[in-house]
């Protein structure tokens, strides 16, 4: 065996010598690259998913519907370059007064073309049109440093009057919008110009009563972003958005030689404004520390056809610090800002608003972890001094309107044990003021304050969780105190290798209304997840899901009832 | 005259319950009796749109005219309006009035506001305090508090008789904002507590206005984000909420009792004021802007240490470490990130399995990683670090390869995959094509590429079939059929020629392949360059000549290139002149001679063992020996225990004999640029590259001949090293 191993060695390595020197450059490092075989031409994969929601509640609060579903899923074709994503989403929640939930898509790409087809989201800046879903087409192409986007659709469809439950609250006028956004963008320097349509169909309603606060509109908005670096730690970007929006499309045209901020793009009518939003950042980062500053000023009542209700009538400007310290052990995080209303000084009160908030987190080692953070919002109305002489007195005059809020967060906790057991101990505590003073009336604070211990013990072999814990939680508001205090556990375990998760929960409280024991609750919990691992992965990857919640409430008041609420969530997932 | 004071009284009376009923309406009482009482009549909402009061069906603003002199069966009047306060006086223009009513004596006229379109038409209204054009531009009068009066005349008149009192009615008419939401915070995650806890707080925007400043109620609404990634905008618009409750109170504690909160879920809330007495109206009809939180992630509830992984590291080879973890089914891959100890960039590997092997490592270095669970809703927390160090690299001896790894507890590796870099007896093959990836039993066939250290990073492309492999990627059984020579036909079959994507102008560090697809390139400076790959696999190569390959898996594989060196004429007559005298050396007659002295030493060897171990040499299968290209590399050796004379003569002899051939067929007469580069980079004189070697001796004066000399011993000894440390052992 020696013997012929040896031979075979030598030759190897005398043909091996001889021949290198006689290779060619370059076939020495070759590599295989292999191209697509047959078999890769098509690619299906995707996903599917199914959720149910089951509710027995005699909670009138609780909303939800009784019976509850929807289905998602997507299926992506991959052919060579071309990828051709479809999605589609369908829920029983569907009704006849309302925009539609069930929603198809399709966005077939290509090298650098994305094409969208059905119900399509795409935005192209906050003040313009954004998280909008439409239904229609749109293409986005990025070739090399260009973006270029457009889109047009439905944003609204038609919606008639409810004439049983005599109401025009859904009712909605069929709403078309079109836009297009053109982008550079090339070694951290952006400009992106975009342009966005709406306009209201008149005739998409065979009925509008008379007393109607709903009417047709049209709106046009133009914005400018663009970003650029301004030295290697600090990065600057701006947008200014324009709008002209008309409230109502019967209204007459804008005499000529009005004045139109939006020429050629805009008609302006009797009816229409204009409105701006300006934002502007300046970034800086650095490896212990990022600081962003932002400057925002949203004109009284913005409004876009391409975004949803946005607060508007604001100036604000926000500085957001962070620290990296130690290795990045410390981190601290603050954010503070300064905030005012009244921007056409056409309000009688100005409202100041100053928020705080800061977060810091320290973890020194594995064991420990503390986390705190603490934030403010102070608001202030002062009303407007009176100058003038015709000014009649009113009762607002002696009106201001003050409230402080405060909340604060802490979080320790500190794990312990071997590779067998291991243990955790938490300890959070939370709580909330908030005092307001409206005239000269001065509020009782409003105090919430909820603390939690918690103790975890995992056995790291059999994989079973225990964990014990205990809340106690206060709401002390004018007039009402109440808490609930109680006692708590949860055992978790994994079974077949880890596929199956079950995880069995119950939390028991008294709670107490003015210092006095006035009832129970009771939370029952059963959480079961099961992915089986196919042998073949071929075959896809399906998750099922069940989740039990039971609350119950007794309660030893007179006037008011026991509350009980039974929620059963069921899903189906499958992946392939 | 008397019934109509007793109506003035009553009107008055009226107007007091009406004053506590709007608690806004207020009337100059006059002393002086009009045949004509006129009640103005503002119903809350007040809005300060003007033009809302004269749309059809608004009965905001009404007229009560009541008529008492009986004397006359109807009467004629025209109206006139005034608005007044904040310093704004807007009233109908001199000769401007309504059009005509008729009133009867006794019974009340109402007139509602659609009745006073052309009274209330700008057109016939003069402005003081405020311009035209700044009302028509906003529509609106600004926010306070405004009289708005009327007075009727005698429509037969042309002269302006006043034939009634002066009726008005007040509002506060203002458009006020709807509340601020401020905790928790937009698009932030809140922490999962258990019981479920969550505070909301929100700022009221119209405690300015006297209206509602006491008497404002929010609904607050609570609606699932679902399925995810849905618009949350469209959620509110399109789905009912699953929780709404109507507070006094700009607070909110959400609690146990409330319907359950589901971890990694998104939520989106918002909040509508209104006012209890309905006279104010709010922009968007009260609701506020909306604002989104997500519900903790699954991962950072309570029992997240439950989810916290347990890493353990061991040492494959000098250049891989094999990592793995406990595995959890919630999570559908794992995040583990590595770096050199004392670096500071980690470099990320995704894995869908608890397994992983780093490759590429340096020798003798110290590693640390951690690894975390990813899922789609978020991801675990870290998992303890483990720092693992490399061996040495090993010097390779055929002779004594090591044992094969044990069949004992053998566990196959499943998840085979082309990329991979397996262990096979001393070296490491990096897998370029499989049959079939994924073998349950652990066999696989197909073909890869193996580095053979001595030959200082170059590739052998190597053949097999049926090996087993076991998890931790090391060959146990089966064995690499090499091909060298057959290169090009083994290229065409796998299309083979290098292809390079991309030449990178630097050192390259290190690369790794972000989650979005792009290759992340670190030059020796730290400095990154990001470039997205247009096909995979992808090719780059540097400027040392080194090729990274990013394989259709996100894999790297770096291969070693030769750098190229640029040599003078007199360097290459140095190398010529060497190769000649070696050829010269290892002359015809002298390989035969060794020849004859090998084949008898061979023959004796073959004897003993028949001999003395009853071995039949002839019968011992001698697969593709000699003039093939194509040999194996023996893994079944287990080195021998004992020596004894007639090996170590044949050895000695096989050795001298192939010696002498190698040194000859390396002396080729003609040299391509190639092979200069091969001999300038691979032959070491005194601790230094060969090229610079010469380079400094020929500048120093030495002759090419000298040179050559020098140059042909170290040629020589360089093959000797190489025979000897890994065909023979350390016999000789």
């Amino acid at each position: 065996m020696y013997h012929n191993s040896y031979k075979q060695s030598l030759v190897f390595l005398l043909l091996f010598f001889s021949s290198f020197l006689l290779k060619k450059e370059g076939t020495i490092f070759s590599q295989n690259l292999e191209k697509i075989g047959a078999k890769d031409m098509l690619k299906v994969n995707g996903g599917l998913n199914f959720n149910s929601i089951f509710l027995n509640s005699n909670n009138p609060n609780s909303t939800r519907a009784p019976f509850s579903w929807y289905l998602n899923g997507n299926v992506t074709l991959s052919v060579l370059d071309w990828s051709i994503p479809f999605s589609y989403s369908y829920s029983n929640q569907h009704s006849t007064y309302s925009q539609p939930f069930n929603q198809y898509g399709l966005a077939p790409t290509y090298k650098w073309i994305k094409a969208y087809a059905g119900w399509s989201n795409m935005s192209f800046s906050q003040y313009t049109f954004s998280g909008y879903p439409f239904l229609g087409g749109g293409v986005e192409l990025t070739p090399n440093n260009w973006k270029i986007a457009l889109m047009y659709g439905r944003l609204k469809k038609a919606i008639e009057y409810d004439a049983i439950n005599e109401t025009d609250r859904d009712m909605s006028f069929k709403r078309m919008g079109m836009g297009a956004k053109v982008g550079y963008e090339k070694s951290g320097y952006g400009l992106n110009l975009t342009w966005f349509h709406a306009k209201d169909d008149v005739n998409s309603l065979t009925f509008i009563p008379e007393t109607t606060q709903i009417q047709p509109q049209e709106n046009t908005v133009v914005s400018a972003a663009a970003k650029a670096p301004v030295t290697k730690f600090f990065n600057l970007e701006t947008e200014y958005a324009l709008s002209g929006f008309s409230r109502n499309i019967f209204a007459d045209e804008a005499p000529k030689g009005s004045n139109n901020k939006l020429p050629f793009i805009f008609k302006p009518r009797t009816s229409s404004e204009f409105y701006s939003a300006f934002k502007s950042s300046l970034t800086f980062n650095s490896k212990f520390i990022s600081c962003g500053i932002n400057y925002e000023r949203i004109d009284p009542n913005y409004k876009t056809l391409g975004i949803y209700y946005m607060n508007n009538d604001i100036e604000n400007i926000t500085l957001s610090p962070q620290f990296r310290l130690f290795k990045s052990k410390l981190n601290v995080s603050v954010n503070a800002g300064v905030q005012h209303n009244n921007l056409n000084k056409e309000k009688l009160s100005t409202m100041r608003r100053v928020v705080g908030s800061g977060t810091i987190a320290f973890v020194p080692n594995q064991k420990w972890n503390f986390n705190a953070s603490y934030s403010n919002f102070t608001s202030y109305t002062r009303n407007r001094p009176v100058t003038d002489p015709f000014y009649i007195t009113s009762p607002a005059d002696t009106m201001k309107f003050y409230q402080v809020s405060q909340t604060g967060n802490g979080t320790v906790s500190h794990n312990f044990g071997n590779e067998k057991r291991r243990n955790i101990i938490t300890l959070m505590s939370a709580y909330q003021v908030s005092r307001q003073e409206v005239g000269s009336v001065t509020s009782d604070p409003t105090k919430m304050l909820n603390g939690n211990i918690s103790y975890g013990l995992q056995f790291v072999p059999t994989k079973l969780m225990v964990s014990v814990c205990v809340n106690a939680n206060t709401t002390k508001a004018p007039g009402a105190n109440a808490a609930f205090v109680g006692p708590g556990i949860n055992v978790g375990k994994s079974f077949f290798q880890n596929t199956m998760n079950c995880t069995l929960g119950s939390i028991y409280n008294l709670s107490y209304l003015n210092e006095a024991s006035n009832g129970s609750a009771l939370n029952e919990r059963l959480s079961v997840t099961y992915s089986p691992k196919l042998k073949d992965k071929k075959f896809g990857k399906p998750t099922a899901g069940l989740s039990v919640n039971y609350v119950t409430r007794k309660t030893t008041q007179v006037n008011s009832r026991s509350l009980n609420e039974l929620t059963i969530n069921a899903n189906i997932s499958y992946a392939f | 005259m008397k019934k109509n004071r007793q109506n003035t009284k009553t009107g008055f009376i009226g107007r007091i319950l009406l004053f506590i009923l709007l608690s806004c309406c207020i009337e100059n009482g006059y002393a002086q009796i009009y045949p004509v009482q006129v009640t103005a009549q503002l119903a809350p909402p007040f809005s300060g749109y003007i033009s809302d009061y004269t749309t059809p069906g608004n009965q905001n603003l009404k007229l009560l005219v009541l008529f008492s002199d009986f004397t006359k069966p109807t009467y004629s009047i025209k109206l006139k309006i005034k608005i007044s306060g904040q310093g704004i006086t807007i009233q109908s223009k001199n000769t401007f009035y309504s059009q005509a009513f008729s009133v009867q004596p006794g019974i009340p006229l109402e007139i509602s506001g659609s009745d006073l379109t052309e009274l209330l038409n700008t057109n016939n209204l003069d402005f003081s305090g405020i311009s035209i054009k700044q009302y028509e531009e906003k529509k609106t009068l600004p926010e306070g508090f405004y009289n708005i009066c009327f007075t009727a005349y005698d429509n037969n008149n042309p002269t302006q008789i006043q034939v009634s009192n002066e009726s008005c009615a007040a509002g506060w008419m203002v458009l006020s904002d709807p509340p601020f939401l401020n905790m928790p915070m937009c698009g932030s995650t809140v922490k999962i507590i258990d019981p479920q806890n969550v505070f909301f707080q929100w700022t009221p925007m119209n405690m300015s206005s006297p209206n509602s400043a006491m008497n404002t109620v929010y609904d607050f609404e609570l609606y699932e984000v679902k399925p995810a990634a849905q618009s949350p905008g469209n959620i509110i618009q399109t789905l009912p909420p699953i929780y709404k409750i109507e507070t006094p109170l700009t607070v909110l504690n959400y609690g146990m009792t409330e319907p359950q909160l589901y971890p990694g879920m998104e939520y989106v809330w918002r909040v509508r004021a209104h006012d209890l007495s309905g006279r104010d109206l709010f922009k968007n009809q009260g609701y506020s802007q909306i604002c989104t939180f997500t519900y903790g992630n699954k991962f950072n509830a309570i029992d997240s240490s439950a989810l916290k992984l347990n890493l353990k590291g061991n040492a494959l080879s000098y250049r891989m470490i094999k990592y793995t973890w406990d595995s959890l089914a919630i999570f559908s891959s794992y995040e583990l990130e590595y770096r050199k100890q004392g670096g500071t960039n980690w470099f990320p590997v995704y894995s869908g399995t608890n397994i992983t092997v780093v490759n590429n490592l340096e020798t003798q270095s110290t590693y640390e990683a951690h690894v975390r669970g990813v899922a789609q809703e978020g991801t675990g927390p870290w998992s303890n670090t483990v720092s693992v160090t490399t061996p040495p690299k090993p010097i390779i001896v055929c002779g004594q390869s090591s044992a094969p790894p044990s069949m004992d507890g053998f566990k196959p590796l499943v998840a085979g995959k082309k990329g991979q870099v397996w262990t096979v007896g001393q070296f490491d093959m990096l897998v370029t094509r499989l049959e079939s990836e994924n073998s349950p039993s652990g066999s696989y066939s197909g073909y890869g590429k193996i580095e053979i250290p001595f030959l200082l990073g170059l590739n052998l492309n190597g053949k097999f079939s049926n090996i087993l492999m076991n998890e931790e990627m090391v060959m146990v059984q089966g064995e690499i059929t090499i091909v060298s020579d057959g290169i090009e036909v083994f290229t065409k079959i796998l299309d083979n020629q290098i292809n390079i994507d991309t030449t990178f102008n630097g050192d390259i560090d290190s690369m790794y392949v972000d989650p979005t697809g792009k290759i992340v390139i670190i030059d020796k400076d730290g400095s990154k360059t990001e470039l997205t790959p247009d096909k995979l696999p992808y090719v780059i190569q540097d400027s040392n000549g080194n090729t990274y390959t990013i394989g259709t898996d996100g894999k790297i594989v770096k291969q070693t290139g030769i750098p190229t060196v640029v040599l003078t004429d007199d360097q290459k007559n140095v190398y010529k002149e060497a190769l000649k005298k070696l050829k010269a050396e290892n002359s015809e007659s002298k390989l035969a001679e060794l020849k004859t002295d090998q084949e008898q030493k061979s023959k004796a060897f073959d004897d003993y063992l028949t001999t003395t171990l009853g071995v039949d040499v002839q019968k011992v299968p001698a697969t593709n020996s000699s003039d093939d290209d194509v040999i194996l590399i023996p893994l079944d050796e287990t080195g021998s225990s004992k020596e004894i004379s007639e090996e170590s003569d044949f050895k000695k002899a096989e050795y001298e004999y192939l010696l002498a051939r190698v040194c000859r067929s390396f002396s080729k007469s003609t040299l391509i640029e190639a092979d200069y580069n091969l001999l300038a980079n691979y032959i070491i004189i005194n601790e230094k590259k060969s090229h610079i070697y010469i380079a400094e001796q020929l500048k120093a004066g030495k002759s090419v001949d000298e040179l050559a000399e020098v140059v042909k011993e170290e040629i020589r000894r360089f093959i000797a090293v190489i025979l000897t440390e890994n065909t023979f052992g350390k016999h000789n």
